[in-house]
């Protein structure tokens, strides 16, 4: 459903993702990981065409995004890492607003109040966007990326901010969406869940890709008992522990 | 040291400004800005000395008479400045929960970091004061007939007392608008100051501009009007306490030096204006005392107040949902649905009116409109007899341009305006959601500004028109107004390929130039279309023709904008200003 081949972007000459290729098929959950600064969210931007590539074509069913961006933006859902909204809105406002935008029919109007609801909106919704938490600006931009029922969905670090259950819930909600045949790329630092939720994962360092395949087989290739300890082996060049050690030490030492 | 750091920090903070462009070099609108007010108030104070410098054998009488309206201009002037500084400033004049965020986990008494938000207040505040009073205070001596003969000292003294008036009025204004919030604050709570702030602020940006605006035509002939026989006594004008002030200290340097004959042309007049400078001398010394007075009440107002909102640092407050929010909301989806159809106008309708009444730097060009537009009602209506006047065929043309005018001034600000992004690190909504046709967006926004603009303009003139003239004219004149935004909104949205509110704003390069011809053009335009309206109302047939060319040029403008439309162009939506220097792009 939706392919990158050899994306790169370069910022003032710094390669921040380099020739990164992979796909996703409809109905299947892709965990896309990295460390901070590995080119997670410049990857997701460039899916969404918010971003231009510096090299390298994305395809959504066989069509070059760039073709028809509009008609490709349609069928896409995006939760940003960023919870930048319009903060003198409220969330039912700025709700109305994408769906206005969208062209929704008006009987949208009653989704957007069960999928409030739901996530336990309702009582906040007509209040500014300034007062709200992370985790309701979240929720709202969850919201805002699932009211055309789209084919394709990337979550950028969705879970950020959320409180337990709301994760659980949508940890769920990912694996139903599947299901129901969307394609969904899902980049998290939540290793736990990666594991739990996705299909494949995709590991990103240094802007390329250093693994893609299923937990199972990444588990089985790199001899480790959990993703964290694939996780670790595939980017992590320092022992985090003795990286701890050394923290506390520099604390103390000038205290 | 700690205490200049956190100054410099609060410092900092004023250049945080929802007005600055994120875009743009904050560093550099200071110093623009600045500079602005520093040139300004010299050309100012050179202007005023011309007619001293024109008319060198001007008697002692006529040049301390004179001068009168000077010091109540320069003191007007400062004051009103200086409180628009302290507006526009005005969540940044205190202490907020940002700064409880930031500064209140640190091992930092309290006090000390009020005392230095209280440093980095005056220093601003002394900053913009002392940058309006410089040209006023260096021009002091040469705002003097050079026959008249005024000692160095004499001249000196003149000086120095116009810097001090020049500073203390400043001041004054400053720390009147800092008083009335922290008052204000303190009696009612942060709570509810909170919900109340940004309406407030808007209210006191209003009428200081309008008393801007009209400031160059009520500072003429003090001493015969404000100080004789004025409206309102003169111990409720400030200005001219600190006019009383300045007279009291030194307003014998002048008025006291020995009264040779004057030349033929002056003797009529310098004996009336020696009269009168003589006459209202006695009020001098208690505007004075006054102002005096005044300065210390709003001061200890101030601190008093902000001392006690200070007594713990402040929390962040939110505000309910609450019932008039819901029935606000109801009204503005009843509206969208009603007057827009489509789900993208609806979409820019309702945008519109969000960002025109929450959007700090939206909401700020809207409030200079609305002061614009009560300086020119105030000027027309002082300018007119209205007892003369029965109709649209017998109106001056003055009761005629007051609707064009202001149709034109609030229609071009909302142009303007929506080229500003609401908020530009969110309009990626718009990049996702975007249906790639501008149209029934840009259709919703200019609805929403005929419903919230257009519409009150026209019904306020339309009752002003109708007490003022009667009804036959404020009929007549209506349908001319209603006709001609029709024309305009579509006139001004002719080649715009941009998404309203959504679109980065990139600044008009040729803003200079074309400015002034745009300002005459609109002039030029709104007296012909004056002079057209009253010549139309002269017969049945002449105003069928009027709106009958109305309705064609509306339909031509409306036909013209949607065949350029017809060729659908891509929208960019981050447009970037042009850098100070050419890439080269050497790397890639």
């Amino acid at each position: 459903m939706l392919e990158a081949d050899r994306l790169v972007k370069r910022f003032f000459g710094i390669t921040a993702v380099d020739h990164v290729s992979f796909s996703v098929r409809a109905g299947e959950v892709v965990g896309y990981l990295g460390p901070n600064g590995s080119g997670k969210t410049t990857t997701a931007k460039m899916l969404t065409g918010l971003m231009e590539t510096s090299s390298g074509t994305i395809r959504f069913q066989q069509r070059n995004i760039a073709d028809d961006l509009i008609a490709f933006r349609r069928r896409l859902g995006y939760v940003p890492e960023e919870p930048h909204l319009y903060s003198f809105q409220s969330g039912r406002e700025y709700l109305e607003l994408v769906t206005r935008l969208r062209e929704l029919p008006a009987s949208v109007d009653r989704k957007t109040d069960a999928l409030l609801a739901l996530f336990g909106l309702s009582d906040a919704v007509n209040q500014p966007i300034a007062a709200y938490s992370k985790g309701m600006k979240q929720k709202i931009l969850i919201i805002a990326a699932l009211l055309h029922n789209p084919d394709l969905l990337i979550f950028d670090e969705p879970d950020s901010g959320l409180d337990v259950t709301t994760t659980l819930v949508l940890r769920h909600l990912v694996r139903a969406l599947a299901r129901q045949g969307k394609a969904i790329l899902y980049s998290s630092h939540v290793l736990e869940i990666v594991e739990k939720l996705c299909d494949r994962v995709i590991v990103l360092h240094r802007g390329r890709v250093v693994a893609d395949d299923s937990v199972a087989s990444l588990r089985k290739l790199m001899t480790s008992a959990s993703l964290e300890e694939v996780f670790a082996q595939l980017v992590m060049h320092d022992d985090p522990e003795r990286t701890a050690r050394d923290i506390a030490e520099v604390v103390v030492g000038h205290a | 040291m700690r205490d200049r750091l956190l100054t410099r920090h609060f410092l900092q903070r004023f250049l945080d400004h929802d007005l600055i462009s994120p875009h743009a070099d904050r560093h550099e609108v200071l110093a623009i800005t600045c500079a602005m007010i520093v040139v300004s108030s010299l050309f100012l104070s050179f202007f005023l000395s011309l007619k001293y410098q024109f008319n060198v054998f001007l008697p002692p009488g006529l040049t301390s008479t004179l001068a009168l309206d000077d010091r109540f201009f320069l003191a007007s002037l400062a004051m009103i400045v200086m409180a628009l500084v302290a507006v526009a400033e005005w969540d940044a004049l205190v202490l907020d929960a940002r700064d409880t965020a930031v500064l209140g986990p640190l091992p930092i008494d309290r006090w000390t970091i009020v005392r230095a938000k209280f440093v980095a207040v005056i220093l601003l505040a002394a900053g913009f004061d002392a940058a309006l009073a410089l040209g006023p205070t260096v021009l002091r001596a040469w705002a003097l007939p050079v026959k008249l003969p005024v000692t160095m000292i004499g001249a000196l003294e003149l000086t120095l007392a116009q810097a001090a008036c020049s500073l203390a009025s400043g001041a004054f204004g400053f720390v009147a608008v800092l008083a009335i919030r922290e008052t204000i604050r303190a009696l009612i709570g942060p709570a509810a100051f909170n919900r109340m702030s940004a309406a407030l602020q808007a209210a006191l940006g209003i009428i200081l501009t309008t008393m801007l605006l009209l400031l160059p035509r009520s500072a003429g002939s003090v001493a015969a009007t404000w100080l004789s026989h004025g409206r309102v006594p003169p111990a409720v004008v400030p200005p001219l306490w600190f006019v009383g002030l300045h007279e009291t200290v030194v307003g014998g340097v002048v008025d006291g030096l020995p009264r040779s004959t004057p030349l033929p042309r002056y003797v009529a007049a310098e004996r009336t204006a020696t009269h009168l400078y003589q006459a209202v001398r006695p009020l001098f010394p208690r505007l004075a005392e006054i102002s005096v007075i005044a300065m210390m009440l709003v001061f200890a107002a101030a601190i008093v107040a902000s001392l006690w909102n200070n007594r713990r640092l402040p929390a962040e407050t939110f505000r309910k949902a609450a019932f008039l929010s819901g029935m606000r909301r109801a009204v503005g989806r009843g509206a969208a649905a009603t007057i827009v159809r489509h789900p993208a106008a609806q979409a820019g309708f309702s945008f519109t009116l969000q960002s025109l009444a929450r959007s700090v730097p939206h909401r700020a060009t809207m409030g200079v409109v609305v002061a614009v537009a009560v300086s020119l009602v105030v000027i027309t209506s002082g300018a007119v007899d209205t007892s003369r006047v029965h109709g649209i065929a017998a109106a001056p043309l003055s009761a005629l341009t007051l609707q064009t005018l202001i149709l034109a001034v609030a229609l071009t600000a909302f142009r303007h305006i929506v080229r500003v992004p609401a908020e530009l690190r969110a309009n990626w909504t718009f990049h996702l959601a975007w249906s790639g046709d501008e149209r029934p967006f840009l259709a919703g926004v200019k609805r929403a500004a005929l419903t919230v603009i257009v519409a009150p303009t026209l019904a306020i003139l339309f009752l002003y028109g109708a007490f003022a003239f009667g009804p036959r004219f404020a009929l007549g004149h209506l349908v001319a107004g209603v006709l001609l935004s029709w024309i305009l909104i579509d006139l001004l949205f002719i080649g715009y390929r941009k998404l309203p509110f959504a679109s980065s704003y990139i600044r008009s390069e040729d803003l200079k130039s074309v400015g002034p011809l745009y300002v005459l053009a609109a002039l030029t335009g709104t007296v012909w279309f004056a002079e057209a309206e009253r010549a139309a109302f002269g017969s049945v047939t002449s105003a069928v023709l009027f709106f009958g060319a109305l309705v064609a040029l509306g339909s031509a403008a409306h036909a013209l904008d949607a065949s350029r439309r017809r060729l659908r162009l891509p929208i960019d939506l981050d447009e970037r200003p042009a850098g100070s220097t050419q890439p080269l792009e050497l790397i890639r």
